[in-house]
């Protein structure tokens, strides 16, 4: 599996997937920035209105999180999966037990940040990243890369 | 889950939209600037200066498209999104 991410403006990689919770009826098409130092994704809580997703009927986390500068309560959504599509057509299925979504941020008026990918996913797969002199692709994959590294002199 | 060649389908639309977002951003900057837009075949269904505004705009006059439409928030400068603390 190869999953080709796109930049954005401002240089964040962002990879497309659809995101399915068959508790609350959630199936849409959505995108995701690729966050290697975050230890966790999580769904904004702007995805969960746009998503009609109930916070209040979802277990609350112990404390709240920062993200981006914004301070929210969190909560736990249960059995998700993220359907990842290949460049040929061919969808793959990510099981997705435990995933944190932010409430409405305490302080306002705020600026929203995206849903993240985080570590807790990405350790599956392998990210790879092309320089923009090298054509810049960026794709995510489950093959198993082979690094050989040139010796140091 | 819906008909996988369906979604594929939907999937592979949604990325020449988000494609078209960025590749169009400075335009979206200057049209909106700290708004969510909708983005469907390459057009702004609609936009809105809050998710709710734009989310009842959406479901209002496009309600078959709102599931694969491309939501964006237009950040006019650069965001700093600050990691998430360990859980």
């Amino acid at each position: 599996m190869r999953i080709k991410c796109q930049r954005d403006r401002y240089r964040y990689i962002r990879l497309t997937l659809r995101f399915i919770n068959r508790t609350f009826n959630v199936d849409h098409n959505t995108n995701f920035c690729v966050d290697t130092g975050a230890p966790y994704s999580l769904i904004t809580y702007e995805q969960a209105v746009q998503w009609n997703i109930p916070l209040n009927s979802l277990t609350a986390t112990q404390s709240p999180h920062s993200v981006g500068g914004l301070e929210c309560p969190g909560y736990i959504l249960n059995d998700s999966m993220m359907l990842f599509r290949e460049s040929n057509g061919k969808l793959h299925p990510i099981a997705v037990p435990k995933m944190l979504v932010l409430g409405e941020p305490f302080k306002k008026p705020y600026k929203p940040v995206p849903p993240l990918l985080g570590d807790d996913i990405l350790r599956q797969f392998t990210l790879i990243v092309r320089a923009d002199m090298h054509g810049g692709d960026i794709a995510l994959t489950d093959e198993n890369i082979q690094i050989v590294y040139p010796p140091i002199h | 889950m819906a008909n996988p060649d369906l979604i594929n389908q939907e999937l592979e639309q949604y990325e020449t939209d988000l494609s078209w977002v960025l590749d169009n951003y400075a335009t979206l900057i200057e049209a909106y600037p700290n708004e969510f837009i909708a983005v469907l075949n390459k057009k702004v269904l609609t936009h809105g200066r809050t998710i709710q505004e734009l989310k009842e705009a959406l479901h209002s006059n496009f309600p078959s498209d709102a599931h694969r439409a491309v939501i964006e928030f237009i950040y006019p400068e650069h965001p700093n999104f600050v990691l998430p603390a360990c859980a």
